[in-house]
């Protein structure tokens, strides 16, 4: 955007370079903020990078930090330096320069600019949306973006192969239960025991199975990087690995769920995996008189509806086995 | 001559009958429809419907043992309204047309102030009723905002100010107020005050509609808020089902307010589209048309579009919620997803319905405050025809981690980016006319300004929810709550009080008080961003939206923002005590054009007489032409009749072509076209 | 005023109209949010547990009933947790104050009957002194005329609601009476069919930790998680855990 371009219709008096002043403060001050983001705020930013899918959106958000910086300082710069020197703080109105035709070069190199940056982020956005395995986020019952190992199938998903610790163990599968107001977790590598605590082993490739037994949840361990919606009838995936530090980390609702949508948390831990194969394997056989009142393993469950909230649709629920109170 | 000038002859000057006022004349004042008898028959109308209600579903088993009975509810609910608008005259003139009658009372149209309070044609008062209105809706959304804040001054495991379903409710009713109720504020009030004016029409092209539109909104926020009264809903303004198909019957309020708004909208949009197509004067083609009128017909395209969407989900469900089917419930059939798509179907246009209005406030003012030409004009309408047109393709964006269609993520990425181009030529024209004008630091440009700066923040924040890997971290937490309170509030809600401050002169013919003006921005925009900047930075780190507690390491920063949130409270008291003391105490005379500008709207009498020019003036410039040193033509000639040296002018004028006053003048031109009389 | 002279004879009274219009919508706004702030703030209120500090340690009895429907108020037929106050009069409360690092001996009164869990999970004891609950009455089939510990339920047969803690690991699925003539108006008599379930469990540090029932019990809300399964005091509340 040269100011050349802005042919004024009068011969101005000689003023100062305002674009080159403009241009050279915006270059100093892009620099040292891009500067400043890479080095110091990138290794701090949130999610961190104690997953892959964690590391992935960090960089992602340090990428679009660096990229905002210039256009932020952009147009401060030029609102900044108009209220300052194209400003008439007199109580009589002056009128402004008069310029007969708008510059097509401006306008032309403005969509330009602003056409390259957009599509230079959709670019990348999906770069990073795909390598990565769907970069944490919920994929649907069949996910598209996979990382290697993991089942292609539904019926794959359902029969996973059993999980022991190693240096390239095999893929994770935790199904994760959203239900008015707690998470609880299936394990169908481990007898399809179902727990109210999350453990995780170190150096894992993980796949969540989210889904819902009454209405939208999300879940979104925050430090892994993570965020599925749960869904009532739907096996949402989603994908990540972890590195090799332990640490605990809180998993929250992220979707309004009801009265205790805010407390709908709880937290989770990842644990080297000889402690992690120690856990699951006692846990299993601790739940072992529980698992036996729990369904079948399965992707998606529909809980009868023969209680209390039978009733509402009469003419479609399965006969009530027995008596019920209110 | 293409003109008539039988067509500007004066209109037949319009005389009480003998005996003086018609009120005296005809009727007494009482049984003429007003507010009173349309709260009364509104009051009879629900009881009537909650009676009915009764009947046909007080012996179904399951409202029997839910204590809640919400087909009565809704059907009291709509009766309520019907009765409301029967009460206030709004079927008068329907119904005696139905009948070959003449409207009863027709002659009796109130005058005085309680023409404000009545159902009146005259666009200027419904404007007025829509400032009224909609400022009293944006406090009270406020309030709510405010008891929101006031929950969260304190983290987990500290006792509560509210229960957590009485926060959902007060989120909800917070979102929902401004969302729904909001989505008028700036084509309501000042789309059918100035648009007229600024096309040189002397009425609305459908003014029965006009005055339709705006006696919707106040059922609407009465029902909305009586959703308190019957145990609130948790679903956010969202409404989410099936999470809305549990809830208990404050959902039905938030149903048939939603839907009464809807209806609103729709209604507006038609009457607006159809004015500003028909209704212009000679002279004002589309390349003449003000940045405003441009931005109040964009949006009314979307409101024309969107909300008949969002009023088929509200009906699916409603149905789920009185007769039982299951479109939301996935055990029998239905699906979680179908309200989602639904709703944010309509949801995102309606963001940018919020946004259009505040884009075409801030280009319509700047050039009055720059004094200079309007960069770009023709990308300035680009812009806010691509952003109308685009706000169709991106909806899915707010279903990234919903696990529907993963495989378009990507489409929906980049569909969601290319709509930050055209919002990037509003910056553009606004960067290049700053560029060497002569800018005055009045109350209106201050807000202006800030307008820009604190939509470019909103719009720099939406290209990262746009990007897949980020919104995977930010996804509804209070990142996104932060990003659209700064295009929203940020954006539109400074537009909106740079709007008042710059028209209310023109409006009353008084001033606002400029230091408590200067008071009011300022207190304002430091408290903006004292209340989100913090939010952006807590969502970042994790806190969800729409939490009634939160972890006690965010209590500083959500501390800051809710110290943020009452300075804000102050700046719209200090708001109030303004136009209060201006309008009503000082009552300082403005003169006629304070700011010097070229707006046609500007060149008429002030306040507006009745009929807004004496003639249809005819519109021989561009609105934004400040400091041409080659010629200055004036925006249009009021006097209306075309004299061959100013139709000279106009040909010659800077936008050149023979046709321009050959364009027929619309209806609104037509001799004794009265549109203020029923 | 300095413009006083600007005004005509005609705009005084005007102004006065405006003035007097303008400031009884004030009046009617203000009363209209006062009102409304106190009525949004109206909840169940805090009842607190009777407390025995011995030299070795403090002892809290918290005893609670559970009817299957209210009987009276504004929603009848909702089903309800009370909660018995220190003179031993039955309120109708879900917030109990309990003190810190105190052993609470809770006692409850199941007169509602069974409904099934929409996940069995559920049907195990946790977080409680021991991992178990005692009970008198039913548990599905079996019949204790005794005090009999219980770890894990049928959560099709068995509960009728649970007291589930989730910041203290608590979950109790309260087993429930298989009678039909159940009590429908609280409080209810000692003669009604019902259960009793003890349990013990320890509070640690104060604050406000929330409970909820987890059995889908909203009769005809769908899933059976509307209504008092979304409504302070009837369903969910708080422990107000307070500082000893």
């Amino acid at each position: 955007m040269a100011d050349a371009a802005l042919t004024p219709a009068a011969p101005a008096q000689r003023e100062p370079h305002h674009f080159a002043r403009i241009f050279i403060i915006w270059l100093v001050a892009t620099a040292i903020a891009d500067i400043l983001i890479w080095f110091f705020l990138y290794p701090h930013l949130a999610p961190g990078r104690l997953t892959s899918s964690a590391h992935g959106d960090q960089y992602d958000m340090t990428v679009l930090l660096m990229c905002a910086a210039p256009v932020l300082f952009a147009v401060w710069l030029w609102f900044g330096y108009s209220c300052i020197y194209f400003s008439n703080r007199g109580t009589v109105p002056e009128d402004g320069a008069w310029y007969e035709r708008d510059s097509v070069a401006i306008q032309v190199s403005w969509i330009a600019i602003t056409s390259l940056i957009v599509f230079g982020l959709f670019v990348f956005g999906t770069y990073e949306l795909i390598a990565p395995a769907g970069a944490g986020g919920g994929e649907g019952p069949s996910a598209i973006w996979r990382p290697p190992g993991a089942p292609s199938s539904s019926y794959a998903a359902l029969h996973p192969k059993p999980w022991k610790p190693g240096s390239h163990p095999a893929l994770l599968e935790v199904q994760v239960i959203g239900q008015q107001w707690l998470w609880t977790f299936r394990w169908p590598q481990f007898g399809g025991m179902e727990t109210t605590s999350l453990y995780l082993p170190t150096n894992t490739t993980i796949q969540f199975n989210v889904t819902s037994l009454d209405v939208i949840h999300s879940f979104w361990p925050y430090r892994l990087g993570v965020k599925a919606d749960a869904n009532p009838g739907v096996n949402n995936v989603a994908y990540t690995t972890t590195t090799g530090q332990t640490h605990s980390f809180t998993y929250r609702c992220d979707e309004l769920c009801g009265i205790w949508h805010g407390d709908m948390i709880g937290t989770g831990h990842v644990v080297s995996q000889a402690a992690f194969y120690r856990w699951a394997t006692t846990e299993e056989k601790k739940l072992a008189p529980l698992t036996r009142h729990l369904p079948p393993y399965s992707l998606t469950y529909t809980p009868s509806l023969h209680g209390a909230g039978g009733g509402l649709y009469p003419q479609l629920d399965k006969p009530t086995p027995k008596s019920t109170g209110s | 001559m293409a003109i008539d000038q039988e067509l500007y002859r004066p209109p037949p000057p319009v005389t009480p009958p003998e005996g003086g006022s018609w009120r005296q004349r005809v009727i007494p004042w009482w049984p003429h429809p007003n507010i009173l008898t349309g709260i009364l028959l509104g009051a009879g109308g629900y009881a009537l419907g909650h009676f009915l209600g009764n009947v046909i579903a007080g012996n179904w088993a399951r409202f029997g043992n839910t204590n809640m009975n919400d087909v009565a509810l809704i059907i009291g609910y709509l009766v309520a309204t019907l009765g409301f608008l029967v009460g206030i005259g709004a079927l008068n003139y329907p119904v005696a047309k139905i009948f070959g009658l003449d409207p009863p009372l027709a002659k009796a149209a109130p005058r005085g102030l309680s023409r404000y309070f009545a159902y009146t044609p005259d666009h200027k008062v419904v404007g007025w009723q829509y400032l009224i209105g909609m400022l009293i809706y944006f406090f009270t959304g406020g309030m709510f905002a405010l008891a929101i804040r006031t929950e969260l001054l304190f983290p987990r495991y500290h006792s509560h100010i509210f229960n957590p379903e009485t926060y959902l409710t007060i989120v909800g009713i917070h979102g929902t107020m401004m969302m729904m109720m909001m989505t008028s504020v700036i084509v309501g009030p000042f789309g059918n005050y100035f648009v007229p004016l600024m096309i040189g029409a002397k009425r609305m092209a459908y003014p029965r509609l006009e005055a339709l539109s705006f006696w919707l909104t106040p059922p609407a926020y009465i029902i909305l808020l009586s959703t308190m009264l019957v145990g609130g809903f948790p679903t956010g303004w969202t409404g989410y089902a099936p999470l809305a198909n549990e809830a208990v019957q404050g959902m039905d309020g938030y149903e048939v307010a939603f839907a009464l708004m809807a209806l609103s909208l729709i209604i507006t949009s038609v009457n607006m589209i159809a004015t500003i197509v028909d209704f212009r004067a000679p002279g004002m083609r589309w390349t003449r048309l003000p940045m405003f009128v441009w931005g109040a017909l964009t949006t009314s395209v979307l409101t024309a579009l969107a909300p008949p969407v969002l009023f088929a989900g509200l009906y699916f469900m409603g149905m789920d919620r009185t007769v039982g089917t299951a479109l939301f419930v996935d055990a029998h059939g239905g699906s979680s997803y179908l309200w989602e798509n639904v709703f944010w179907f309509f949801g995102h246009p309606e963001v940018y319905i919020l946004a259009l209005p505040g884009f075409a406030i801030a280009a319509e003012l700047l050039p009055v405050f720059t004094r200079r030409r309007l960069f770009g004009y023709n990308v300035s309408a680009a812009g806010m025809i691509g952003v109308c047109f685009m706000s169709w393709f991106v909806w899915q964006h707010h279903l990234f981690v919903s696990g529907i269609n993963a495989d378009m993520r990507p489409l929906f990425m980049l569909t969601t980016e290319v709509i930050s181009i055209p919002t990037g030529f509003i910056y553009l024209v606004a960067m290049a006319t700053l560029w060497k004008g002569k800018l005055r630091f009045e109350v209106p440009s201050l807000f202006v300004l800030a307008f820009y700066l604190n939509f470019l923040i909103g719009g720099v924040s939406g290209v990262f929810l746009s990007d897949v890997p980020v919104d995977v971290t930010v996804h509804g937490s209070f990142f996104v709550q932060a990003h659209f309170h700064y295009t929203i509030m940020g954006g539109l809600i400074f537009a909106f009080f740079g709007a008042i401050y710059y028209w209310i002169p023109k409006m009353t013919g008084y001033e606002m008080n400029k230091t408590l003006g200067w008071i009011h921005f300022w207190v304002m925009f430091i408290a903006f961003q004292l209340t989100f900047i913090p939010l952006f930075i807590v969502g970042e780190l994790g806190m969800p939206r729409r939490y009634f507690e939160y972890a006690p390491k965010w209590a500083t920063l959500n501390q800051t923002a809710s110290a943020g949130a009452y300075a804000i409270a102050i700046s719209m008291i200090i708001f109030v005590i303004n136009l209060v003391y201006s309008m009503v105490w000082a009552r300082k005379r403005s003169v006629e054009n304070p700011w010097f500008s070229r707006g046609l709207e500007w060149q008429t009498a002030t306040p507006p007489p009745p009929d807004n020019f004496e003639r249809i003036p005819l519109v021989l410039s561009h609105p934004y032409d400040y400091g041409n040193p080659i010629e200055d033509i004036p925006v249009a000639d009021l006097r209306g009749v075309p004299t061959p040296a100013v139709l000279a002018a106009s040909a010659a004028g800077v936008s050149g072509g023979s046709d321009e006053i050959d364009d027929p003048p619309g209806p609104g031109a037509g001799p004794g076209d009265r549109g203020g009389e029923q | 005023m300095s413009e006083a002279g600007e005004r005509t004879a005609r705009e005084m009274p005007r102004a006065l109209r405006m003035g007097l219009v303008g400031f009884s919508f004030a009046a009617v706004a203000s009363a209209v949010g006062v009102w409304g702030v106190g009525f949004l703030r109206t909840g169940p209120p805090p009842v607190a547990a009777k407390v025995v500090r011995t030299a070795s340690g403090c002892n809290a009895y918290l005893t609670i009933q559970t009817v299957g429907s209210i009987g009276y108020g504004p929603r009848p037929s909702w089903v309800s947790y009370l909660v018995q106050n220190t003179k031993g009069q039955w309120v109708h409360s879900t917030i109990f104050v309990l003190p810190s690092h105190c052993t609470i001996h809770m006692t409850n009164y199941e007169y509602d009957g069974v409904t099934p869990l929409r996940n069995n999970v559920f049907g195990r004891v946790t977080g409680t002194v021991g991992g178990k609950e005692y009970v008198t009455g039913d548990v599905g089939s079996k019949k204790y005329s005794t005090s009999t510990p219980v770890s894990v339920v049928d959560g099709a047969t068995v509960p009728a609601h649970t007291f589930t803690v989730p910041a203290l690991g608590i979950n109790v699925p309260w087993a429930a009476t298989t009678a039909s003539n159940l009590c429908a108006v609280a409080p209810c008599s000692p003669k009604s069919p019902h259960d009793i379930d003890k349990i013990t469990f320890k509070t640690g540090a104060a604050g406000y930790y929330r409970w909820q029932c987890i059995v889908p019990c909203g009769l005809n809300f769908l899933d059976g998680n509307g209504g008092p399964m979304q409504t302070m005091g009837y369903m969910q509340g708080f422990l107000a855990v307070e500082q000893s």
